[in-house]
């Protein structure tokens, strides 16, 4: 378990630390991003980002799995 | 009973989320067996019912519930040229989505909509990535000789000598090359007419010029390399 006992956890999108949002296996995403997510269409500029940073909630290395 | 105990895992979830703690548990997108269970009708009827009411527990758990269908649904394209990673990934993005602008009210299994939303941004995403590479410039280089010149697409494709652009740019060449032909010599001019055949006429030889001018091919030679550049020069004037 990692312990990290604050108020504040890191949103695996945006990177900061936020209060509010929701846990996805175990990875928190801040109300803010997951908000912007819903928003935001695939032609958008910030899409790709979001694509990425996404993948944090796969912890394991899926590349692996299909080899 | 289920009540209680979906009531008791909501808790767990919110206790997770406000405290920031991680649980241990590593989730395979190749083996969805690792993936948390799907929720039963009676389950995801419970959460169904709280979920207006903007409980993030409850959101959270609807997403995390059904990510076995995200993990489904992208291996359908894998075929696609598109990561497997890239495809989970954008079929999550679908599914939060969908468990966002869901609608209870409306009486349709949230997992026939998910399951639309996901298919639905991945389908989006292919069609953009394929717009995006059919979309080529005409000065895209194809392919480099061993000299370095590039060879584009514009070389390969052209109408019958550009007739639009090409047309244009070439009577502006013309215009220009006429100006700069009237700065040279008599001589140095007959020459380039009759070399480049410029009045309409053949093209000649070094050989043919130089003996209707009376000299050798050698001195031609030399004192074509020293019009063209000196055309170049003027040439560059006026560009």
């Amino acid at each position: 378990m990692q312990n990290n006992i604050t108020d504040q956890i890191r949103c695996i999108v945006c990177e900061k630390e936020c209060q509010e949002g929701i846990t996805v296996l175990a990875e928190f995403i801040c109300r803010d991003c997951e908000a912007e997510i819903v928003n935001t269409d695939v032609k958008d500029k910030k899409y790709a980002y979001f694509v990425l940073q996404m993948k944090n909630i796969w912890t394991q290395d899926i590349s692996d799995q299909f080899s | 009973m289920i009540k209680w105990k979906l009531t008791m895992q909501l808790f767990w979830y919110r206790i997770l989320m406000q405290i920031g703690l991680k649980g241990e548990e590593i989730y395979y997108i190749g083996g969805s067996e690792a993936l948390p269970p799907p929720l039963n009708r009676e389950e995801e009827e419970h959460l169904l019912d709280r979920l207006p009411s903007g409980d993030t527990a409850v959101r959270a758990m609807l997403i995390e519930r059904n990510l076995r269908l995200v993990v489904y649904i992208a291996r359908k394209f894998e075929n696609t040229g598109i990561n497997i990673e890239d495809l989970v990934s954008i079929g999550t993005i679908g599914l939060i989505k969908a468990v966002n602008t869901f609608d209870p009210s409306k009486k349709i299994k949230l997992a026939t909509y998910a399951s639309r939303c996901i298919e639905n941004e991945i389908l989006m995403f292919l069609r953009r990535n394929n717009k995006i590479r059919s979309e080529v410039s005409f000065d895209e280089p194809l392919n480099m000789d061993w000299d370095g010149n590039e060879l584009l697409l514009s070389d390969v494709m052209g109408t019958e000598n550009d007739i639009i652009c090409r047309n244009i740019e070439e009577q502006v060449d013309r215009k220009i090359l006429r100006v700069a032909l009237m700065r040279l010599s008599e001589r140095e001019r007959k020459i380039m007419e009759l070399r480049f055949g410029l009045n309409g006429g053949e093209e000649k030889t070094q050989k043919d010029v130089a003996d209707m001018l009376g000299i050798s091919q050698s001195y031609i030679s030399r004192l074509e390399k020293r019009i063209i550049k000196r055309l170049r020069k003027e040439f560059n004037k006026m560009v």
